[in-house]
């Protein structure tokens, strides 16, 4: 026993010095990074964020522009122009300038994410369409302490609120090596010194093709996830409701608004067949209707039957469109490749065969919409 | 005690010899020694007291009235005329001395064969009053005194059964103290008895100053930093103990019961937990038990994570702790130990202080000092918060004694967080369940019914559960009879109103 103390004490004293102190005061705690490409040289142009700790200024934000030609080389770099240790444990955003999103592609940048233990693998990954040192310079981040953790909030927020689908790195890799689908990425704006999420940038592989509205957005989401709360407001014609409109105000729109959220959806995609591959996608939503435009007497079951039908019919056609648009670019971000390939088993589908498949395939949509609860004042 | 009259047969002999001798050779020249002799026409009596050890009351009234008055001096007639019982007949000088020190009266009339000896002590002891250091909001609020016989009274008034066993003991070789060994005859386990009374009567020492330090004399593991034996200054929980199968212990002289064996839940248990309403009990008894995790955790965890795991603090709480962070001019081990030893300074000034004082320490130490040590940068106002919040959570533990030792031991874990972050703390927390579940009270184990795992006895451990539900003694305790009482049958539900 006395022998066991013995070691441990000795233990104790001499393992002390493998221990690698990180004091917190002592260190720089990148938040983000942004990535851009130096025209002219070649190398990596990055924009470290980090904390700066100092009681009499609110203003947590540090930011050094370092060069390096991978990441953790930029890391060192920007040692050089600090007092503080430049640490990556608390990295939240990774951030691709359009020199690299649009251009060169980004994919070897994010390597040593999957290798270095001290970087987690929910750093989201986001695309801007101004350098992303622009970016990260806007000085208008709310209360957020600095602009890192800004964007972190602003992405999970839109995350959580559904609104976009999550690209955590993990997320990002799944889509980027699997066949049959392509990834998105939230796509980053300036505007008037506040950073927006503007569109969803659409990917080949890790360059960008194309963009998305938010609105499209939620068709995207649709097809290749649950909603469980969503939202969408849908502009639909005013004739098939002319006899159920019950006004009290002289509106001359010839459209009629309506919002529904409490969106819980429900998504199954079969292929029907393989050639020229053609997909049946079938969306059953339940949903609240939470605003109209105009008054429509929704206790009346032909009323509620009209506008359920319409918002079928809007909202298949708007779906169609997102799809064609996808076609256009020729990026499935709905993973119809991936249906595909599990329907054909042992044909090893590869990248470019479905790249080259994919903007011919037929998608036919059928969505059953199930309005629950329109309004609670009487 | 070394025989030190050979003489046998002392008696008789002359009254101021019988004085003169016990003040030489007994009392070697005590000046306190008094005596006084009462003359009748035919003989004379002397009695000899110690001064302070005597009820003067009695003394006069029962004793030297009643010798004046008797007619005829004798043995005989003075032991059938005095009204107090114990009066004994004593041949050697030596138990006469003993008899003496134990508040004795000794009546020698010249000629007898033998002298009387008359108890008439005069015990000075504090009546029972609120408990201090244990004190309860809810329920019965008196505490044992010093002396045994009052806290007999209290625990006999209490468990008014004739099932109550007391064995006497008595212990010390310099200054004998009576000790009690109280159980419940017909719940307690026979062989936690019998390992009681062979540890009380192997015990040889000198004096057992008090029942804490008998505990620790006869407890399993003396090294051990958690104690092994509950001493308690609460008669209801003494007696709860006692129905619940377990051993009580009371030492003369002490103000407070030892309760054994023990389990290492027990001591965040509260008789009030029992007083309250059931729900209320349990919530408060489980907050107990995360206080005292919470407690020994809390500081560890900031400075672990301030020196080596910035990774794990969340961003809400970066920003601030890297502000406060920022003045401090030592490493966060060294910050933590230093708020750490000013707190337990405090609570150490503010007990040994006077009342009065001791409230304007706790002000000046707390309130003043805290705030000058965060302004003047020293330390950062979160870790302020952490170490009063874990001092105040090792507060909340019943037993004093179990306080102190989370508050101890909450010192060499942070010395291992500072050194080893995380790993430290998971190497000493192991340690410390290691080193719990080795233990035993009374050769019961320390750690059940977490520890041999007794799940029926939930009730009687980590919760409390309405009486309805919770009519068994704990199975942990092994004792003779296992239901406290029948399963009382069904309410029905029947409504005045109907």
């Amino acid at each position: 026993m006395k022998y066991h103390l013995l070691v441990i004490c000795i233990l104790l004293v001499m393992l002390v010095g493998c221990a690698e102190e990180n004091i917190i005061e002592d260190l720089g705690i990148v938040t983000v990074y942004g990535f851009d490409k130096d025209e002219d040289t070649g190398h990596l142009l990055a924009t470290t964020v980090l904390y700066q700790f100092d009681p009499d200024i609110t203003n947590a934000s540090q930011i050094i522009n370092s060069e390096g030609d991978t990441l953790q080389g930029v890391k060192r770099n920007a040692n050089k122009e600090s007092g503080h240790k430049i640490t990556n444990g608390q990295l939240r955003v990774i951030l691709f300038g359009p020199s690299l999103s649009k251009e060169d592609g980004f994919i070897e940048h994010l390597d040593t994410l999957g290798r270095d233990a001290k970087l987690s693998d929910i750093v989201y990954i986001a695309v801007s369409d101004q350098p992303s040192d622009q970016v990260l310079a806007s000085t208008n981040y709310e209360e957020a302490p600095n602009i890192g953790a800004y964007l972190h909030q602003l992405i999970e927020t839109a995350v959580r609120n559904e609104e976009i689908t999550s690209s955590t790195y993990h997320e990002y890799l799944r889509d980027y090596f699997q066949v049959g689908r392509d990834p998105v990425l939230p796509l980053l704006s300036v505007d008037s010194e506040k950073v927006t999420i503007k569109n969803i940038a659409a990917l080949q592989d890790d360059k960008v093709v194309g963009d998305f509205t938010i609105e499209e957005g939620f068709y995207i989401r649709l097809m290749v996830d649950q909603f469980d709360s969503g939202l969408i407001e849908l502009k639909l014609p005013i004739e098939p409701f002319e006899d159920h409109l019950e006004e009290y105000a002289e509106i001359e729109d010839p459209h009629i608004y309506a919002v529904i959220d409490k969106i819980n959806s429900n998504t199954d995609i079969t292929m029907e067949s393989k050639n020229p591959p053609s997909f049946e996608v079938k969306i059953d939503i339940d949903g609240r209707v939470i605003e109209l435009s105009r008054q429509l007497n929704l206790d009346d079951p032909e009323t509620l039957d009209v506008l359920e039908t319409q918002v079928t019919k809007q909202m298949e056609k708007e779906l169609e469109e997102v799809i064609n648009k996808a076609q256009e670019m020729n990026a499935d971000v709905f993973g119809f490749g991936v249906k595909y390939n599990n329907n054909t088993r042992g044909e090893d589908l590869t990248k470019e065969q479905w790249r080259e498949m994919f903007t011919d395939i037929e998608v036919e949509t059928t969505i059953k919409i199930n309005i629950e609860r329109h309004g609670t004042v009487q | 005690m070394k025989r030190r009259f050979k003489k046998s047969n002392y008696f008789p002999c002359k009254m101021d010899q019988l004085k003169t001798d016990l003040k030489e050779q007994y009392f070697k020249g005590s000046p306190d020694l008094s005596s006084k002799i009462i003359e009748q026409q035919n003989n004379g009596c002397i009695i000899i007291f110690l001064d302070y050890l005597v009820d003067k009351q009695h003394l006069f009234d029962k004793v030297i009235k009643e010798l004046q008055d008797t007619s005829e001096l004798s043995n005989e007639s003075i032991k059938e005329a005095i009204p107090i019982s114990g009066v004994k007949e004593e041949k050697e000088l030596e138990n006469i001395g003993d008899e003496l020190l134990d508040g004795g009266v000794c009546a020698y009339i010249e000629g007898e064969q033998q002298a009387l000896t008359i108890p008439i002590p005069r015990v000075e002891a504090r009546q029972p009053e609120r408990a201090e250091t244990e004190s309860l909001v809810f329920g019965p609020q008196i505490s044992f005194t010093e002396s045994i016989d009052i806290n007999l009274n209290i625990v006999h008034k209490r468990m008014n059964t004739d099932k109550l066993k007391v064995e006497k003991f008595v212990i010390g070789d310099t200054v004998p103290s009576e000790v009690r060994l109280v159980y419940l005859e017909d719940i307690a386990n026979e062989d936690n008895v019998k390992e009681m009374r062979s540890r009380l009567e192997q015990l040889k020492v000198d004096d057992v100053l008090e029942s804490s330090t008998i505990t620790q004399y006869i407890e399993d593991n003396s090294y051990s930093i958690f104690p092994q034996f509950l001493v308690t200054e609460l008669p209801d929980r003494f007696c709860y103990s006692l129905k619940e199968g377990r051993l009580g212990v009371l030492v003369d002289k002490s103000p407070s019961g030892v309760i054994a064996p023990t389990n290492f839940l027990s001591y965040f248990q509260s008789t009030e937990d029992l007083y309250t309403r059931w729900n209320m009990g349990a919530f408060i008894r489980v907050m107990r038990f995360v206080a005292m995790f919470a407690s020994i955790t809390l500081t560890p965890v900031y400075v672990a994570a301030l020196t080596f795991h910035y990774e794990i603090i969340p961003e809400a709480m970066l920003v601030s702790l890297g502000h406060s962070r920022s003045r401090v001019p030592f490493p966060p081990l060294l910050e933590a130990l230093i708020l750490e030893i000013f707190i337990e300074l405090i609570r150490e000034a503010g007990a040994r202080l006077p009342t009065k004082v001791g409230q304007t320490m706790g002000i000046v130490g707390g309130i003043v000092i805290g705030q000058a040590i965060v302004e003047a940068g020293f330390t950062s106002n979160i870790l302020i918060i952490i170490v009063a919040i874990s001092a105040l959570a090792s507060f909340t533990a019943p037993s004093y004694l179990m306080g102190s030792a989370i508050r101890i031991i909450r010192f060499p874990i942070i010395v291992l967080a500072g050194l080893w972050g995380f790993l430290g703390i998971v190497f000493s927390m192991a340690f410390i369940i290691i080193h719990l579940i080795k233990q035993k009270s009374l050769n019961r184990p320390y750690l059940a019914p977490i520890y041999p795992t007794q799940p029926k006895d939930i009730d009687n451990s980590v919760i409390r559960l309405p009486f309805l539900f919770s009519n068994k003694r704990s199975y942990s305790n092994k004792p003779k009879e296992i239901k406290r009482f029948p399963k009382p049958p069904k309410k029905k539900k029947s409504d005045i109103d109907e």
